[in-house]
């Protein structure tokens, strides 16, 4: 009876121990939203296509080595003692090789957003439209698409032939995709603009919200024709953004102020805002001088040694026309002097009107995200990244005009540009002549904002520019090797990443990066 | 035979005639005669490190006493009775007294196959285990000087790799059981504590002057039983418990010098030196790149390298961050049991410094392990353990002390022009020469530092254990480990990193406070049944487990400090903070049979089935099965019997384990906020950011072993022999994908790999008497293989930078990988001749053309080196004369290779940093082209040298002597008040013989990844410590 009681105790003890929920061994996440969960009412949805912008952001931290370092508008302020931006330096140098860390992230920035519209375009079917109204389906589909279209016509641009992942990754087995050629992709790009122009309407109101509008869609979808040569369905895109409200703004220099932001002249920006959030920007911190100190600069102190990259060249400062008021308004000086160490310590900004007298020593850079009233956190800043402006398309349809052998209607688009600079209107009537007039206008109007290399490319003048500008580098740089600016049909793309075609050999290798 | 018999008969009835009677005669003289007060003393060998507890006896009482910690007893008997001597692990003895009261003697030792060893879920004699089972006595150990238990088991299991990756106090080791079994960061065997499976950093903070001793599991007969956790081998710690019948108060003390060894220092250039190398660097700027002195304007070597010879030896920056410093540590111990208490309960302090000023750890320890036996058949254990412990600038900050450019590798790159401080007495802000990159200096970052982590461990655990029946025992306990650590860290404005030297702005003064609390609790319950039938003997065992893990963590961010006065994050202008929590379970059932006939023959089997929250919803549950199987050939009656070879056993086992180091959640797809600015403001999103894998699942390895056990010559040699094979598949790690699928990586069961290997331990008792000494070798052979990995994708080795290893099939895992160094393109003829790089030029590095293509790019490099050691072996040598004791444990491993990532650095030809003395001979024209193996410096052609490559690599044999120890116990006629007083002075790590250059071979600075293995990244050195100590009982 004894040994009974005992057991009974202990027996009854176990299960008072042992027994436990059902779900005991499911445990998911407090602190993270589970995917499964997530996608389910209109707001999800909502939440999900924000998140789908935030890669235009890990890319435009990149870009602008690939898309204007790359081309004969920047430079870099060469730096013996920190050789950690190697790989920035080898892209403007055409050294650039398969291994480089910067298209790797820019090239895992845009596929990251086109798997997030995929995933809500999947998504989205499967939802009753009871659950998400048609109005919220076809402005979420349509700005989705529109995203994915500008991902991809990045993408195709820098890299050639890449993968096309138009459903959701949702295990190992759909994760590897072979490329695809480059004609393939465009056709997805222009059909996903095409359909997303039928979605999403106008701006409303200016200054704008900075999300994705039809006037955005038509002008990329204009480029996307106009880097195919298919002017005559470039053309009217254009022309129906002329009738969307947008303008170009009074004076040039005040496009690139924040009170401006995302204004009647914006097309599409990426959106930044100052502060602790983590929505902010710091493209000046890369466009100022490498220095240990930049309190005279932007009124914070701080030790930028992410800086000297992107800087203006002088090609380009000389190809201002003179009394363009456009040169002061992107082009500030940071005049110095040098430290113990030898290390630039500036002293003020000036104007590049005020050039430097001799033996000063100064350092130009980009003034556009250069804001004088101050900084107050460092490595913080509000300024947006402008993707296509109103002067932008005003000059893409006078290419496209002219193309189509109508230079008298593409003048006067021209001139609207080229007055509110400061210059006299423009008369040239000779087709070949102003192809070269707008080419001219559209480097100095839209430096900076990484067109060039792009417009360069797609106009077939990237080798020889690019080769005569890299023989006056060479000249001028005693650290450019020999073997630099080898500008050949094969360097008029980059490499596929090596991790990519190590991971996934059907991803292939472009010539010439093997 | 009959004739025999019937003469034989007789004498046998007769002779229990005259015992009867004897005994009878005895038992009436006890009752007649007054009892004689008997004392005595107890030797057991020179051998034994604890003399005390010899149970002493009158033959046929039910009592006895039991002797102290001298070995010395009094009791009282009869003046005829015999004495009867026994002690676990020597053979019983039996004194009648023939009127003497004064008796000296000495047991033998049994046969050691007797000992009681603590393997999963109970304890068994060493000759009833069928799996591969190590024990160690902690008592042998006490000169070791330990932060962490791992330094105290140097060199004392076969097939324990046992590594201190860093020497940073408390945080340095990390172990392998038969080789690195897996993939995903979860090499760790399990360590129990009493029962407890402890996860993280509380096994950092056990104390090593509690533990009794150490069971090393390492095949699957002996840790099934922990079946999902078991793969990585299993180390049971068990801790000081109380004595029936004895009550002793002892205390431990030492005190020791720290400091680094000369051997392995950097070969740095000195002042001299380097201005020497810097002029020519200029030299030859000016010369092949038109460089233009910007201070001059003309084409001038700078002023502070035009003239090398105005400059000595200059700073030894190395030397001048490193210090000699102390470690001490005191406990006392008291331990007493009766029939009804067993009870011990230990206090310790523990004190070490680093010898990087300002680092250290402090250790406050309490553990009382009670256990009450209030009635027959039931036992009530009470075990509690708190510490608490101060880690002083040793846990990771924003500047660390490991790590490359971090403080160690910092200073050794710093300009030897540059004192540590001005004439004035203040720190050098900065200390890079002319066109140098900017450095702060690392001696006054490291004597400001101020990240400070305290950590609050309480380990306890509360059982019954009812006899329910004869032989059946139901137990029932409650394990709990509850850790609460706190970490404050502040960045003022003297702050300074590599890049970045102070001052700096108070706007980015910056502070971080973390805390977390996490607890780990375990309720078991099992059955277990041992029974003898016959010849037959059956031990049964079931239960089930619940274990559940918890961690809520937070953390706050201040920026912006008025004042550097103020380190808290009080003192702040902008405040971030977040917090979240993490946690998993596991549910268990478990069961083991231990069937044995006649002592000689022995089957076991066990199974375990675990279900466990970190894996997929498809595959909640795994089962994990074992049988072993034991042979006594030497009790057969066709084994001769011999002195020679006194026993023999042959043992096997099969079976499965798991390991579920997988990481929490890993099995869904998680969505995290993703933001983005509409309108001006912040606007909410929320985006999917890993992929999930709902078919993830355990890792299993299936192991076969095969074990012998010899001992010879009366068992004075005992010898042990393992064979292990073992297959790990669902090898879990992250699958690489392409990051055009927007994810780089799944937590995945990526593939299969194979680990073998030969482990052989002796132990020696080679003088026994006055003079003894005893030797214990053990020596594993190991290697590995991937056999497959899904879709052949290899892991690793893809980056151009800080990506030194790669794991892929019919390779080793994580072997280094790289290009291999095939000399410099000495002149044009060379150039012309060998494939090149885009950046080639004469003069520069040329790396080999592994693809024969004719270009050298990322795609040419390859392995370079496995970093797994092939051999690992351990020697321990105790010699004892009179009261003198000496004690030496040397160890050592082969067959690695080690990457010192270091030399990215320490071999950078642009001027930048202090390098090493050898890159004096570089190429400078091809007329002074110097030893042909160190390039030039031209600009923009130096990266290739300063990738991974076969110049990195060196191996990593060493031998060493971990420890020496000297003992002097001083015999008790010249003691009063204590009872005995053992008083010792050793040396660590007092020789190391290798070829490796760099200071630590044992360095692995990724610590458990076995796909990063091998890396130097510049971690805190190994120190030698000379010490002093007593062990005292009163």
């Amino acid at each position: 009876m004894q040994q009974l009681k005992y057991i009974t105790i202990i027996a009854i003890a176990a299960i008072a121990f042992g027994s436990c929920k059902k779900d005991y061994l499911t445990l998911y996440p407090e602190g993270q939203i589970n995917g499964a969960n997530f996608y389910k009412t209109e707001t999800d949805f909502q939440e999900a296509l924000v998140g789908a912008y935030v890669p235009l952001r890990e890319a435009a931290a990149l870009t602008f080595y690939m898309e204007e370092m790359r081309s004969d508008n920047t430079e870099y302020d060469y730096n013996s003692k920190d050789r950690g931006g190697l790989g920035f330096e080898q892209l403007a140098d055409f050294m650039d090789d398969k291994s480089n860390g910067v298209i790797s992230t820019v090239w895992a920035a845009d596929f990251k957003g086109i798997q997030r519209v995929d995933i809500i375009l999947d998504r989205l079917e499967k939802i009753d439209t009871s659950v998400v109204s048609v109005a919220a389906r076809n402005q979420i589909t349509g700005e989705a698409k529109a995203l994915r279209a500008h991902y991809y016509f990045e993408l195709v641009r820098c890299f050639g032939r890449i993968p096309l992942y138009l459903h959701e990754v949702t295990d190992s087995k759909n994760a590897f995709i072979s490329s695809t050629s480059v004609d393939s992709v465009y056709d997805q790009i222009i059909a996903d603009f095409t359909a997303a122009l039928a979605l999403v309407p106008p701006p409303a109101k200016f200054p704008q919200t900075g999300r994705i509008t039809k006037g955005m869609i038509a002008t990329e979808l204009g480029l996307v024709y106009l880097t195919r040569k298919a002017y005559d369905k470039a053309i009217p895109l254009f022309q129906s953004v002329t009738t969307m409200g947008y303008d170009l703004l009074p004076v040039y220099a005040d496009v690139f102020k924040l009170g401006n932001k995302n204004s009647r002249e914006s097309i599409f920006e990426i959106q930044y805002k100052a502060g602790t959030d983590g929505q902010s920007s710091l493209f000046i911190y890369r466009f100022l001088p490498y220095t240990k100190h930049t309190k005279n600069i932007l009124g914070a102190d701080y030790n930028n040694t992410l800086g000297g990259w992107n800087v203006p060249t002088d090609a380009l400062i000389s190809a201002y026309e003179p009394n363009d008021t456009r040169l002061d308004a992107s082009v500030g000086v940071i005049k110095g002097k040098l430290d113990a160490n030898t290390d630039f310590q500036p002293d003020s900004v000036v104007s590049i009107l005020n050039p430097a007298t001799p033996g000063e020593l100064s350092k130009k850079f980009i003034k556009k995200q250069f804001q004088p009233q101050g900084y107050s956190i460092i490595n913080n800043t509000e300024d947006n990244w402008p993707v296509y402006r109103y002067a932008d398309v005003l000059l893409m349809l006078a290419e496209c005009l002219n193309e189509q052998n109508q230079p008298g209607a593409a003048l006067p688009l021209l001139n609207r540009v080229r007055t509110r600079a400061g210059l006299v209107a423009s008369t040239e009537t000779d087709q070949t002549a102003l192809r070269n007039v707008i080419a001219h206008e559209r480097r100095v109007e839209l430096a900076f904002e990484n067109h060039r290399w792009f417009d360069l490319v797609r106009t077939g003048q990237a080798i020889p520019v690019m080769t005569a500008f890299g023989i006056a580098q060479k000249a001028k740089y005693g650290f450019l090797l020999p073997a630099s600016y080898t500008v050949t049909a094969n360097r008029l793309i980059y490499a596929i990443p090596f991790r990519e075609s190590q991971v996934s050999p059907g991803l292939g290798q472009n010539p010439g990066y093997q | 035979m009959k004739v025999n018999i019937n003469i034989l008969l007789p004498l046998y009835v007769r002779n229990v005639l005259t015992t009867c009677l004897f005994l009878l005669l005895f038992q009436l003289a006890g009752f007649s005669q007054a009892t004689v007060n008997i004392t005595g003393k107890v030797s057991l060998g020179a051998d034994a490190t604890d003399i005390s507890g010899t149970t002493v006896q009158v033959k046929g009482a039910k009592k006895g006493v039991f002797t102290d910690a001298t070995g010395h007893f009094s009791i009282s008997a009869p003046a005829g009775a015999i004495l009867v001597f026994t002690h676990i692990g020597y053979k019983p003895a039996e004194w009648p007294l023939d009127g003497r009261t004064d008796i000296t003697i000495t047991l033998e030792t049994a046969d050691n196959t007797l000992e009681q060893v603590t393997v999963s879920y109970g304890r068994q004699r060493k000759r009833d285990i069928t799996g591969s089972v190590a024990r160690v006595d902690a008592s042998s150990l006490k000169e070791v000087p330990a932060a962490e238990f791992g330094q105290k088991l140097y060199g004392k299991v076969a097939g324990l790799q046992l590594n201190q990756a860093t020497g940073t106090p408390g945080q340095g080791m990390y172990f392998r059981i038969r080789g690195a079994a897996s993939l995903a960061g979860g090499n760790q065997p399990l360590i129990v504590v009493d029962g407890l499976p402890i996860t993280g950093d509380a096994v950092n903070l056990v104390n090593p002057e509690d533990i009794e001793s150490f069971s090393v599991l390492k095949d699957a007969g002996a840790t099934a039983l922990y079946g999902s956790r078991g793969a990585n081998g299993v180390i049971l710690i068990t801790t000081r418990q109380g004595k029936a019948g004895k009550t002793t108060v002892t205390a431990n003390a030492f005190y020791g010098w720290q400091h680094v060894p000369q051997r392995g220092r950097p070969d740095l250039m000195n002042a001299r030196e380097f201005a020497t190398f810097m002029k020519g660097y200029y030299e030859d700027r000016i010369k092949y790149e038109g460089w233009i002195n910007p201070v001059t304007n003309t084409p001038t070597v700078p002023a502070d390298y035009a003239n090398p010879d105005q400059y000595g030896e200059g700073t030894d920056w190395y030397d001048a961050i490193l210090r000699t410093a102390p470690i001490q540590t005191y406990s006392v111990n008291l331990s007493t049991g009766s029939e009804k208490i067993l009870s011990s309960t230990t206090f310790s302090y523990f004190d070490q410094q680093g010898v990087l000023y300002n680092t250290g750890v402090r250790r406050y320890s309490f553990r009382s392990n009670n256990e009450y036996r209030p009635v027959d058949r039931v036992k009530v254990g009470l075990n509690v353990s708190p510490a608490f412990q101060i880690d002083h600038n040793v846990r990771p900050g924003a500047l660390g002390l490991d790590g490359n450019r971090q403080i160690v590798s910092g200073a050794q790159i710093s300009s030897p022009l540059i004192a540590p401080y001005t004439a004035t007495g203040a720190y050098t802000l900065n200390t890079s020469s002319y066109g140098m990159y900017a450095l702060p200096n690392y001696l006054m970052q490291e004597k400001i530092m101020n990240v400070n982590q305290n950590n609050l461990n309480l380990l306890s655990n509360a059982y019954v254990d009812l006899e329910v029946i004869r032989g059946l025992h139901a137990r029932s306990t409650i394990n709990a480990d509850i850790v609460v650590q706190d970490y404050n860290a502040y960045y003022g404005t003297q702050y300074g990193i590599f890049g970045s030297p102070p001052p700096r702005a108070l706007a980015s003064s910056s502070a971080v406070n973390s805390s977390n609390n996490s607890t780990n609790i375990l309720n078991e319950n099992t059955l277990n049944y041992a029974r003898k039938y016959g010849d037959h003997n059956v031990d049964v065992l079931g239960g089930y487990s619940y274990q559940k893990y918890s961690q809520n963590y937070r953390s706050v961010n201040g920026s912006g400090f008025a004042n550097d006065a103020i380190p808290w994050i009080s003192g702040a202008t902008t405040t971030t903070g977040s917090s979240n929590k993490q946690a998993w379970t596991l549910a268990s059932a478990f069961a083991r049979l231990n069937y044995d006939y006649k002592g000689r023959y022995f089957i076991s089997g066990t199974i375990r089935r675990d279900g466990s929250s970190r894996f997929g919803e498809y595959k909640k549950y795994g089962t994990f099965p074992s049988v072993s199987a034991g042979w006594v050939v030497s009790d057969e009656s066709f084994f001769p019997t011999s002195n020679v070879l006194s026993f023999l056993k042959i043992r096997g086992s099969y079976g499965l384990t798991g390991n579920f180091n997988v990481g929490n959640y890993t099995q869904s797809s998680l969505a995290s906020g993703t933001n983005y600015v509409f309108s001006g403001t912040t606007t909410l999103g929320e985006s999917i950011t890993s992929l999930g894998n709902p078919n993830l699942t355990w890792e299993t390895s299936r192991q076969t072993d095969v074990g012998v056990e010899m001992n010879f010559f009366n068992n004075r040699l005992t010898f042990t022999y393992d064979y292990y094979n073992k297959q790990t598949e669902n090898m879990l790690s992250t699958l690489q994908v392409p990051a055009t699928s927007g994810y780089t990586t799944i937590s995945y069961n990526v593939g299969t790999f194979r680990l073998w290997g030969h482990e052989f331990q002796l132990s020696s008792r080679n003088f026994t008497g006055a003079f003894s000494w005893r030797t214990d070798l053990n020596i594993s052979f190991s290697d590995n293989k991937v056999v497959s990995l899904v879709g052949g994708t290899p892991i690793g080795g893809t980056n151009k930078y800080n990506d030194y290893n790669r794991t892929a099939v019919d390779h080793r895992i994580g072997e280094l990988y790289g290009y291999i160094f095939d000399g410099l393109y000495t002149n044009a003829a060379d150039f012309a001749k060998y494939p090149k790089e885009a950046t080639s030029a004469i003069g520069s590095a040329r790396m080999r053309d592994v693809t024969t293509d004719g270009v050298i790019n990322i795609s040419d490099r390859t392995f370079i080196g496995n970093p797994s050691p092939r051999c690992i072996f351990g020697i321990t040598n105790n010699f004892s004369y009179h009261d003198f004791d000496l004690n030496i444990i040397a160890a050592g491993q082969t067959g690695n290779k080690i990457i010192n990532t270091n030399f990215q650095n320490l071999q950078n030809l642009d001027g930048i940093f202090n390098i090493t003395r050898d890159m004096q001979n570089r190429w400078r024209s091809e007329s002074n082209p110097g030893n042909g193996k160190v390039p030039r410096t031209l600009t923009n052609t130096t990266e290739l040298y300063r990738t991974t490559n076969t110049n990195w690599v060196f191996s990593g044999d060493y031998l060493s002597v971990k420890n020496i120890a000297l003992g002097y116990t001083f015999s008790q006629k010249s003691l009063r008040y204590i009872k005995s007083i053992r008083v010792y002075g050793s040396v660590q790590n007092a020789f190391m013989f290798t070829k490796y250059p760099g200071q630590n071979p044992e360095v692995n600075d990724t610590r458990d990844d076995q796909k990063t293995a091998g890396q130097d990244v510049g971690s805190y050195p190994i120190v030698r410590t000379i010490m002093i100590g007593a062990n005292i009982n009163f």
